[in-house]
């Protein structure tokens, strides 16, 4: 999948998997959802986490110029040989995960598996395996929004975040392989003698 | 040669004059992006100093900006106030070569 689509899966699945528990319930996997789903299936589904990408933007502190050799190989390249292109531009793509409970025990324990293992505040990492690259997640804040919704109290944590990426924007070539061996058919050769004009 | 309160005055104005331009700025991308004519006229672009910028809103309207903002349930977020400063950034190095001309102007050093 090309640029964002990738870091999206990636980001869903990183946050899939978060499962808390309560006196009804040992165990209930808390959902992920890209923007709100509709209300019929989030009234079924407390507790569930939304991801929206809301901004994408240069990493100027990142950028390099020229022509180079890819530390990596991009989606649907041969990952056994290098590559070579203009360097890439790097980008920030810039996500806001929310967690909605509705139950305060929910709520801390989405919170301690976010901030522990996820999205940490330190070292946070995302894995992207279509072309085999860690990358580099910020957390950029975190904000308690606590809201009733009709009468009931309802759990909401804000997490903005940072993912890096980068944009290739000319042809991606591949390193020649080296010459191993190198076949030399002899034939007779005939001399003609030719005589220069005058 | 400027005294260090000639400066400090400086650097004030400095700071001052592109916090003005930056909340019309904020202001207009959010009356753009759809945001409520009410919100968007509160949101000011603060100079905390030595180039420091940050948006600032009533306390009375948090609510209401961060439900723009961040969305809520029923609405989508329409992020103004991230995307602005994210840019915003680039924009504060006018502040620096501002900075950087008066001092060479008035050999400070």
């Amino acid at each position: 999948m090309p640029f964002i689509l990738n870091e999206d899966k990636a980001l869903k699945a990183l946050l899939t998997g978060i499962t808390v528990s309560d006196f009804k319930s040992n165990s209930r996997s808390v959902g992920v959802w890209f923007g709100q789903p509709d209300v019929e299936i989030r009234n079924q589904s407390y507790p569930y986490i939304t991801i929206e990408l809301i901004d994408i933007t240069e990493d100027r502190a990142r950028n390099n110029r020229g022509y180079g050799k890819l530390n990596y190989a991009p989606e649907g390249l041969d990952p056994t040989v290098d590559h070579y292109s203009e360097l890439p531009v790097p980008v920030d793509l810039e996500y806001q995960v929310v967690s909605y409970a509705r139950q305060p025990m929910h709520d801390r324990m989405i919170l301690s598996s976010i901030l522990s293992k996820k999205l940490p505040l330190r070292y946070g990492t995302l894995e992207i395996p279509e072309d085999n690259t860690l990358r580099r997640v910020e957390l950029l804040g975190h904000r308690k929004r606590d809201t009733t919704e009709g009468g009931k109290k309802l759990y909401v944590n804000l997490f903005s975040i940072k993912v890096s990426s980068e944009l290739f924007y000319s042809k991606i070539v591949a390193a020649a392989a080296a010459i191993e061996h190198v076949n030399i058919a002899l034939s007779t050769v005939t001399n003609i003698n030719i005589t220069p004009p005058a | 040669m400027a005294n260090t309160n000639d400066l400090r005055e400086v650097i004030h104005q400095i700071g001052d004059q592109l916090s003005k331009k930056a909340t019309a700025n904020l202001r207009s991308q959010a009356y753009d992006s759809g945001w409520p004519t009410e919100l968007s006229r509160k949101l000011t672009v603060t100079h905390l100093g030595e180039g420091q910028f940050k948006v600032t809103y009533p306390e009375d309207l948090e609510d209401q900006i961060l439900d723009q903002e961040a969305g809520t349930q029923d609405s989508p977020a329409n992020p103004v106030i991230r995307t602005f400063m994210n840019r915003f950034t680039d924009s504060t190095s006018h502040y620096d070569d501002m900075l950087a001309s008066v001092i060479n102007k008035w050999q400070v050093f």
